[in-house]
């Protein structure tokens, strides 16, 4: 009997295991590409993916499969937050700690580098605004139950970060042609 | 407008070519939190469970809970150096010690008057030392530790250098080498009762640290510190 229900639980977890392995691998690609333009650094995006995947393991069996994508971007960008709180703080207060990665180097004409340098100068509210407004396609109210704030609060988070973008000394010449004329 | 930097966004992303998903360590680290999940929660239930019962007995209740393997996650120190031959002049003092998450862990902080020989051979380094060492479950982290280079036993720089060390068992210790005036600290936590330690000066020198660990299931919160008439001196959200 208790043999039969550790194989059906066993089974059970194989099951979720092959569903959200198939989701990762699925996934994958486009949440690191979302986590790369939040971080602006590629190994910390992969890195940043990895972790909130598992730490969405132990939910999965509970997330509705319908709204995974939602669930894994919105906790993708509050563990960006989270890292990015432990940064400041360390970037603060830390010298002893020297391995601070060197600037990535830009290349001109590569609005790659550009762009995404400028996205890395906003504040980390303004640029999940951007990445999820302008990259993942979002309205308004989406980006606002994203976030936990209201719908105004992204239209002013979403004004300010095009506004410093346009700004943006990094930009130059690509500002109007990315972002169009000041309104 | 919208389109236009959709389009540059998309250009952006599409130029980083992600690494294959690493499928098998994300379910491997997936598994152990979830595995540190369910004891945290058994070890809640327990302890309700035990309430009024003397301590020993729950320690002995808690003791019986499966160990559980090292959750995989941020990267790690590695604890495996031996401890450095002892320098001619050096001064040491215990910053903290104790047991988190299971596990025995120390703090010292040493100022070396002359560095040592077996140092970052090769590179320019200053006068002498202070480092701090973190040791777990009897291993250090390196043979020296975090160290600072200093002119002498009063030199200011190393103050204001906090840090974290990110432990085996996934707790992490919360370093820092505060300013002057600091005598302890207490750090408060999003889901757990906040932590008050006191400040240890090396004997002879202005070298002063805290050591605050923490749990790997507690969520820093703030910092403050406080100096010997207990005014609060400094405020750190974290």
């Amino acid at each position: 009997m208790r043999s039969g229900q550790e194989r059906a639980g066993k089974d059970e977890r194989a099951g979720e295991d092959a569903g959200f392995s198939a989701f990762v691998v699925a996934r994958w690609g486009a949440l690191v590409q979302t986590a790369y333009l939040l971080t602006g650094d590629f190994h910390e995006a992969e890195d940043l993916v990895q972790t909130t995947l598992a730490k969405a393991y132990p939910h999965w069996r509970r997330i509705d499969p319908d709204t995974a994508a939602s669930y894994l971007r919105r906790a993708l960008v509050n563990n960006n937050r989270s890292r990015h709180r432990r940064r400041r703080v360390s970037q603060l207060l830390t010298p002893f700690l020297p391995d601070t990665p060197a600037p990535a180097a830009t290349h001109a004409g590569e609005d790659r580098d550009l762009l995404v340098a400028a996205l890395a100068g906003l504040p980390e509210r303004q640029r999940a605004v951007v990445v999820l407004r302008y990259w993942e396609d979002l309205s308004l109210e989406q980006v606002a139950d994203e976030l936990g704030c209201s719908v105004g609060t992204v239209k002013s988070q979403a004004s300010r970060a095009l506004a410093r973008l346009r700004s943006d000394p990094t930009l130059l010449d690509h500002a109007a042609d990315l972002l169009g004329a000041t309104p | 407008m919208t389109d236009r930097l959709h389009e540059a966004l998309a250009r952006s992303a599409g130029r980083v070519t992600p690494s294959p998903a690493p499928v098998a360590e994300i379910l491997r680290s997936g598994r152990a939190r979830r595995t540190r999940r369910r004891r945290v929660l058994t070890g809640v239930a327990a302890a309700a469970v035990v309430a009024g019962v003397a301590v020993g007995a729950r320690a002995g209740l808690l003791a019986l809970l499966p160990d559980v393997p090292d959750p995989a996650g941020p990267p790690r120190v590695r604890f495996a150096a031996a401890p450095p031959p002892p320098v001619e002049g050096e001064l040491s003092q215990t910053v903290g010690s104790g047991v988190v998450d299971g596990a025995t862990w120390s703090v010292t902080l040493t100022y070396y008057p002359t560095v040592p020989a077996d140092y970052a051979p090769g590179e320019k380094t200053p006068a002498g030392l202070v480092c701090l060492r973190t040791v777990f479950d009897g291993r250090a982290d390196s043979p020296y530790g975090a160290c600072a280079g200093v002119k002498g036993p009063t030199d200011q720089s190393p103050r204001g250098m906090y840090g974290e060390r990110t432990l085996p068992n996934g707790a992490r210790l919360f370093l820092a080498q505060p300013a002057a005036a600091v005598v302890g600290a207490t750090m408060t936590f999003g889901n757990a009762a906040p932590t008050t330690v006191t400040a240890a000066t090396v004997p002879g020198t202005d070298f002063t640290a805290y050591a605050v660990p923490v749990p790997a299931a507690s969520h820093m919160s703030a910092l403050d510190e406080y100096d010997a008439q207990h005014k609060a001196v400094g405020h750190q959200n974290l």
